[in-house]
């Protein structure tokens, strides 16, 4: 091998994973920039629910790398860098949450973690809108109401999804698993 | 570094098994079965074989991602350049073996040209300035020094597969592993990598040992110094590509397709009872030219053959003679049924006049476009990529609308009509069969668009079975479609849309990942639906496919159709396709270069033997061949 | 076709060259001042500040108001809401049962909009002029793991190859006869097909791309290098210099003698 110093120690991620966290950052993004859906009272965008599948499929590192991420580029990308700060960690710590509760679990963790989640994703936009951005209660309740939104369809139209992915697809099951091969018995 | 062993080839295969691990509690999926290979320093390895015959994981398992980013059940060893491939880590292997994908997208990492190349060295932890002349050196072989400070996400495909080829370069490997690298290019695209592949050979020599995987088999017989055919995960065949490729029935019942010049020797041959072999045009023609002069025939071309020779005379009925036109002895699938086609004299099915489309209203994509198709036809759309082909497609089922002129599908206006209603009436099947599956079988995928169109119960299932049955796939019909090989999902979404019974398919680019032998299947089951009145309009790059099955070709170029017509009068007309940026057929090129002979223009290797052997009959009076008057 | 997802421009303006970790940096400390003001001159100041240097970059003029434009809404929706909810001061220019209307209300929540606008707008003075490539290589050198600076490169690459993986797989569903309700829950339902469509071929792409680092080095037990590594010219260094002093002198002011802090 080349010359170099042996680095040990700090945060690494398998190739695998690299490639997995990536994809799943341009899907988060994608789905929060470019896929919107009219709601009655608005419009909703497809990132929760992005960041939910990145979540429950797997898992929370996963999860809270897309999380953080996806919707953060979405925002810089879209004039509200003012939100990246706030979405950064919010989104971040949805998509972490999510997945130590909802990884690989059945419907109704599933149905947990999109509570939990959708509590950190209004409660966060409106301790940032009010404290931080301070943007004024009427804006701040208006983001709520907008942050419901998505909490809601997030969580109701993520859970189908992840259990149709793994009913379509079933290598997802272990996709984030370590790969181990054996010698054939002779 | 250390030295590789003296006398260790740089990859052996020693009775290597190799086992998926099981999904989904299924057994496990054995890809190489007892592989025993040994390719030598500076060799250049052509492999090949039927979809799912192992060859991808051949090339995962020199770079040693077989078995250690797959899991899996191995046997035996693979050891490259002294390294055993499942000991060794394959950031260490990568200092030995490069690998380029068949897929761009998955090749890339960086965000721009030079990123790329770079990538690989600064893993490594080459000092900066080796890798600032590595990088210069790599893209130079591969001809995109000038793109370096571009992002790779606005390259053309060719310039991705390229990019790939230098970011594998730029670590200095002795083995390159290129794993169908042009499957999903352009005929442009194809041949800048093959360019780019040829520089490498001259610029390195035998420094670098190449394995070429290809279900191109044309490319292979150009490149390679030995091919090895696998199937069902072991060697079939072994040997030069003058060797194996002569061998043309045993390839074929292998499903390989067989490269158009063998396919012609092995006419001739099987005729002449001669041992004619070629594998370059050049050679080819020399050896033709040889022949055709040995039988003391004049090169004047006043005397043009005749139709109606036949090798045994009553063994089975000749079609019609229709030289009278084309001055050819065969006909094509295009000249056999126009008579009653145009006899018909079929009410459109899509009108399209002077369509216009521009997207995001910017990029001009239809600079204005007129064109009928009929009921029963069958038309291949061609053109090299950005050509319009897949925009003009998109407005033959309403998924784009012209923003002037029309598009009349059936007589309804796209404009006022909505997609999901013209879907009754057009099917239309996307190149990459992963867009379109998303149910866990093969029956649920194939029921969704007709259930869509209304259809359930006795009605549905009838329906389904009907698709299933006539696509080969009635026993997959409780499989998972995602976990199906390409050419079998390839097979299942065109199945699904079939199954909404469409007046008009169109298919875009359907063979792409099939092997010899399901193209030919697939191309069984398109040419009954044509007969029984169903219009396809086939969207490809494979004009060989199109000489043998179209009935009419059109050819666009920038947003424009250059040529319409039969086969025949499109493909053979290099000046039109050389417009377009298009190389023609080696047969048809081929022809070309015996016209002194009195040779026509030909369009399949069929068609070339038949005029090679009744030009020699002409010339000799060869015993076998009877000459009996012309069509009169 | 990527230029939408993207507010870089490229050019070669000061600004452009300034190594992107100052620039990073200062725009922090600037975005930071921003959210403590409330001084509707004091914001309106950093907000022309921001256009001026914009314009001395020769950054867009179209993208500058596209910036705008995607804000419209929400500023406006800051200056409607905020008299809802803020009765203090004087005059009172409308008073309509339990809804008043006062001027300082008003200028309130003007002053928020402007903050808003200024923070989004700083925050573009080192967006719209740093690419990615160089962003990602100074998260990289301030601190950001390399294997997220990696997960970052692939995420920005694959965005437009997704979004065009999402229109082709929607195309073959309305081809085979999928209509999507207009809105609502029900559109959201009728979207699975193409999600779980779009999902699975990402997948497929990922597990090569994988591959593809793995085969590339990535993981090799040694330390790696860099091409084009960052270096701080003189230049640069002065700019974070006067850049930093300047910002914790108004900080500092902000802070402890309530420079900003008020609405005048």
């Amino acid at each position: 091998m080349q010359q170099g110093r042996v680095v040990r120690g700090g945060f690494e991620l398998t190739p695998r994973l690299i490639a997995l966290a990536g994809v799943m950052i341009a899907v988060v993004f994608v789905a929060t920039r470019l896929i919107q859906v009219p709601i009655p009272g608005g419009y909703v965008h497809l990132g929760d629910i992005a960041i939910y599948f990145a979540s429950f499929t797997f898992g929370p590192l996963v999860g809270a790398i897309a999380g953080a991420l996806g919707p953060t580029l979405a925002d810089l990308s879209s004039g509200f860098a003012n939100y990246a700060p706030g979405t950064f960690v919010i989104h971040g710590l949805q998509g972490l949450v999510a997945g130590l509760i909802g990884w690989r679990a059945g419907l109704w963790r599933m149905a947990l973690a999109g509570l939990v989640g959708g509590v950190i994703l209004v409660g966060g936009y409106f301790i940032y809108d009010f404290f931080i951005l301070r943007v004024g209660t009427g804006t701040a309740i208006a983001d709520v109401w907008f942050n419901l939104g998505q909490a809601a369809t997030g969580a109701i139209v993520s859970i189908p999804l992840v259990l149709a992915v793994r009913k379509v697809y079933p290598p997802i099951e272990t996709w984030t698993a370590r790969r181990v091969w054996q010698e054939e018995p002779r | 570094m250390d030295a590789t062993a003296p006398g260790e080839p740089p990859i052996r295969f020693e009775r290597f098994t190799f086992r998926y691990p099981p999904v989904a509690g299924a057994a496990p999926v054995t890809a190489l079965e007892e592989i025993s290979l040994e390719v030598a320093a500076g060799e250049f390895l052509g492999i090949t074989g039927s979809t799912g015959s192992g060859k991808s994981t051949l090339c995962l398992a020199i770079a040693g991602l077989v078995p250690q980013e797959t899991g899996g059940i191995v046997g035996g060893s693979v050891v490259v350049t002294g390294w055993d491939t499942r000991y060794t880590p394959v950031p260490q292997l990568a200092t030995r073996v490069g690998v380029v994908f068949q897929d761009p997208e998955s090749n890339l990492v960086g965000l721009s040209v030079e990123d790329e190349v770079a990538f690989g060295p600064e893993n490594l932890g080459i000092p900066p300035a080796e890798i600032a002349r590595r990088v210069d050196w790599a893209l130079e072989v591969v001809g995109l020094s000038h793109e370096r400070n571009r992002l790779s996400a606005h390259l053309s495909g060719g310039q991705k597969q390229r990019l790939a080829i230098a970011a594998v370069l730029a670590m200095q490997p002795q083995i390159l592993v290129l794993d169908e690298p042009t499957a999903q290019l352009d005929p442009v695209g194809k041949e800048e990598v093959i360019a780019a592949v040829e520089r490498l050979r001259q610029e390195l020599g035998r420094r670098l040992t190449i394995v070429l995987v290809e279900s191109d088999t044309e490319l292979l017989s150009r490149f390679a110094d030995r091919i090895v055919v696998l199937h069902a995960g072991r060697v079939a065949l072994e040997g030069s590509p003058r060797a194996v490729f002569s061998r043309t029935q045993e390839l074929a019942a292998l499903g390989i397709r067989i490269p158009p010049l063998a396919e012609l020797a092995a006419r001739l041959n099987r005729a002449l009872g001669a041992e004619l072999s070629f594998l370059s045009q050049t050679e080819a023609e020399a050896a033709l030219a040889r022949l055709l002069e040995q039988t003391g025939l004049t090169r004047s071309n006043d005397q043009p053959p005749r139709a109606g020779h036949q090798e045994r005379p009553a063994a089975e009925p000749v079609p019609a003679p229709r030289q009278a036109r084309a001055g050819s002895l065969l006909t094509l699938a295009s000249e056999r049924d126009d008579q009653t086609l145009h006899a018909r004299e079929p009410a459109s099915l899509i009108e399209i006049e002077d369509a216009r489309y521009r997207y995001g209203g910017v990029y001009p994509a239809l600079n204005g476009v007129s064109l009928r198709i009929g009921a029963g036809e069958f038309l291949a759309l061609i053109g090299p990529n950005g050509s319009g082909k897949t925009t003009l497609a998109k407005h033959c089922n309403g998924l784009l609308r012209p923003e002037s002129g029309r598009v009349l599908v059936a007589g309804q206006d796209t404009r006022t009509t909505h997609v999901g209603q013209l879907a009754r009436t057009v099917g239309y099947a996307f190149q990459n069969p992963d867009h379109q599956l998303f149910l866990p079988s093969v029956a649920e995928e194939l029921a969704y668009g007709p259930r869509n169109l209304g259809l359930r119960g006795p009605e549905l299932r009838a329906r389904v079975d009907e698709a299933l049955e006539r696509f080969g796939l009635a026993e997959l019909r409780n499989r998972h479609p995602t976990l199906l090989g390409r050419g079998l999902r390839q097979l299942v979404a065109i199945a699904a849309v079939y199954a909404l019974s469409p007046r008009l398919l169109i298919l875009d680019e359907p063979t792409c990942g099939l092997d010899g032998q399901a193209t030919g299947r697939l191309m069984a089951t398109i040419e009954e639906l044509v007969a029984e009145g169903r219009s396809v309009l086939l969207i490809t790059h494979d004009l060989r496919l199109v000489a043998e099955h179209a009935r009419r070709v059109v050819l666009v170029h920038e947003g424009r159709i250059l040529g319409d017509g039969p086969p025949r009068q499109i493909l053979t007309d290099e000046a039109l396709l050389a417009r377009a940026g298009m190389a023609p057929l080696t047969i048809a090129r081929l022809s070309r270069g015996l016209s002194r002979y009195g040779i026509l223009p030909s369009l399949t290797e069929a068609e070339l033997a038949e005029a090679v052997l009744a030009r020699l009959a002409a010339g000799t009076g060869h015993s076998g061949l009877t000459r009996e008057g012309g069509p009169g | 076709m990527s230029a939408g997802y993207d507010l870089y421009a490229p050019g070669d303006s000061w600004l452009h060259r300034l190594d992107p970790r100052v620039k990073l940096i200062l725009t922090a400390m600037a975005a930071l001042l921003v959210l403590l003001w409330s001084s509707l001159p004091l914001l309106l100041a950093a907000l022309a500040l921001a256009h001026l240097l914009l314009a001395l970059a020769r950054y867009p003029r179209g993208l500058a108001i596209g910036v705008w434009r995607a804000l419209a809404p929400l500023l406006i929706l800051i200056v409607t809401l905020w008299p809802v909810f803020d009765r203090r001061g004087e005059p009172v220019l409308l008073a309509l049962g339990p809804l008043i209307v006062t001027g300082e209300a008003l200028l309130r929540g003007l002053a928020t909009a402007l903050r808003i606008a200024a923070l989004s707008f700083t925050l573009l003075l080192w967006l719209g002029t740093t690419d990615q490539r160089s962003l990602v290589r100074s998260l990289v050198r301030l601190g950001l793991p390399f294997s997220l600076g990696m997960a970052l490169t692939i995420g920005l690459r694959f965005i437009p190859t997704f979004a065009g993986v999402y229109q082709t797989v929607s195309e073959a569903f309305q081809a085979r006869g999928l209509t999507l309700p207009p809105r609502g829950l029900r559109r959201l339902q009728a979207m699975l097909p193409i999600l779980v469509a779009a999902l699975v071929t990402a997948l497929r792409m990922s597990e090569q791309l994988g591959w593809t680092l793995a085969a590339r080095g990535v993981g090799a037990p040694v330390r790696r290098t860099t091409l084009r590594d960052l270096a701080m010219r003189p230049a640069d260094w002065l700019a974070l210099a006067a850049g930093l002093a300047a910002g914790l002198a108004l900080l500092w002011l902000t802070l402890a003698e309530g420079l900003g802090r008020a609405l005048r």
